[in-house]
């Protein structure tokens, strides 16, 4: 159901209402925020900062590659507000195409949010690691930060494992999600891409 | 330089195209002409009492590409059992799970790169059968502005429904 404009004029304002009603859209609204595309220089880190509090939500595509020539499965860590502590936590299911697997910790604390899967550049050439990642109430003051992914790929070959994988992390931090830097063991690759979008 | 930055705050989920089946049934569908003028699409799939266990699906620049540069992984849980499959050089992708009043969701991502393969992720689910997510490769760098989707067997009946969407992303 969406809701319509009302009124200009109306009596509420501030960011908590612009999360239900922003005056010229409707409720239910998918929006970009920023972009981040990978040159042949490569980089090491993508960084979206001063992100806007006025979505409830957040989700993060990507279509990533590494350039370490190693083959197999990295993940790509990220950090919210530049918090270096160990205060995040994942759980992973996933399956290979031969087995199917669940791991993580819930209890031990990493330095980095495991939210998100890359590939090496050992792996078949041309072939980039799909991500989708929910932020939910990112900007909650109150909570611990939860993600979840989608996040897949296929390298159609034997020689390493493809893998499709759902991921649930946590950030043992209540702050409002405000900036994420996402860090490539070595460097992000050329046509690697990062598209963060706002959900009303 | 290493990356390249934009920003945006434009409504990003658009509505491409819609098909219903109506007066029978039809052994498949396909988009064609899709703007490349997205970053993803997403195609949303509901067959009426749908047929056969998988959604095929082929994609294209043009034409559909009916070789063998597909492969696909999936993990699926039947109720009582979690297992992991694969499809490797395969002329299909998967599309989900099919069966009885099974939903279908595709997210082909960065799907109009000319420099990259194509991978696209699926979750699909039907309540008789498999909850289910797959991942396919299309070797290929063409852009994708072509969508065929079929069941294995059978036909998709009326009342099935195909919706693509884009999402554009910033800059």
């Amino acid at each position: 159901m969406g809701v319509k404009q009302l009124s200009s004029a109306s009596a509420i304002t501030g960011s908590k209402s612009n999360k239900f009603w922003d005056q010229s859209t409707y409720v239910g609204d998918f929006v970009q925020i920023a972009s981040a595309v990978v040159d042949s220089s490569g980089t090491p880190q993508i960084a979206f900062t001063n992100i806007p509090q006025n979505f409830t939500h957040l989700q993060l595509r990507t279509s990533s590659r590494d350039t370490n020539t190693s083959t197999g499965t990295p993940s790509l860590g990220i950090r919210f507000n530049g918090d270096t502590s160990a205060s995040y936590n994942y759980h992973v299911f996933y399956g290979t195409g031969i087995s199917s697997t669940a791991t993580g910790s819930g209890a031990t604390g990493y330095t980095y949010s495991y939210a998100l899967n890359g590939t090496y550049d050992g792996n078949t050439a041309s072939v980039y690691c799909a991500n989708i990642v929910d932020f939910i109430d990112y900007s909650s003051s109150n909570k611990y930060k939860v993600t979840r992914t989608l996040t897949g790929i296929d390298y159609n070959t034997t020689s390493y494992s493809s893998y499709i994988n759902f991921i649930s992390t946590s950030w043992n931090n209540t702050a409002p999600i405000s900036s994420m830097v996402i860090q490539s063991s070595t460097l992000h690759k050329q046509y690697s891409r990062f598209d963060l979008y706002g959900v009303r | 330089m290493g990356v390249t930055y934009t920003s945006g705050n434009a409504s990003a989920y658009i509505s491409i195209a819609t098909y219903t089946v109506t007066g029978s049934a039809v052994a498949s569908y396909t988009f064609s002409n899709i703007p490349t003028s997205y970053t993803d699409l997403v195609l949303i799939g509901s067959p009426n009492n749908g047929p056969g266990t998988y959604p095929f699906v082929q994609v294209g620049n043009g034409t559909v590409d009916t070789t063998s540069s597909y492969s696909s992984t999936q993990i699926y849980g039947s109720g009582t059992t979690v297992g992991s499959t694969r499809l490797p050089s395969t002329t299909y992708g998967w599309g989900g799970t099919a069966n009885a009043y099974s939903n279908i969701k595709i997210y082909f991502m960065n799907y109009a790169n000319t420099n990259t393969f194509k991978t696209w992720l699926c979750r699909g689910g039907s309540a008789s059968d498999y909850v289910s997510a797959e991942v396919t490769l299309w070797r290929s760098a063409s852009a994708i502005n072509t969508i065929k989707i079929y069941p294995d067997t059978g036909t998709y009946p009326v009342g099935t429904t195909f919706n693509l969407y884009g999402i554009k992303a910033a800059g």
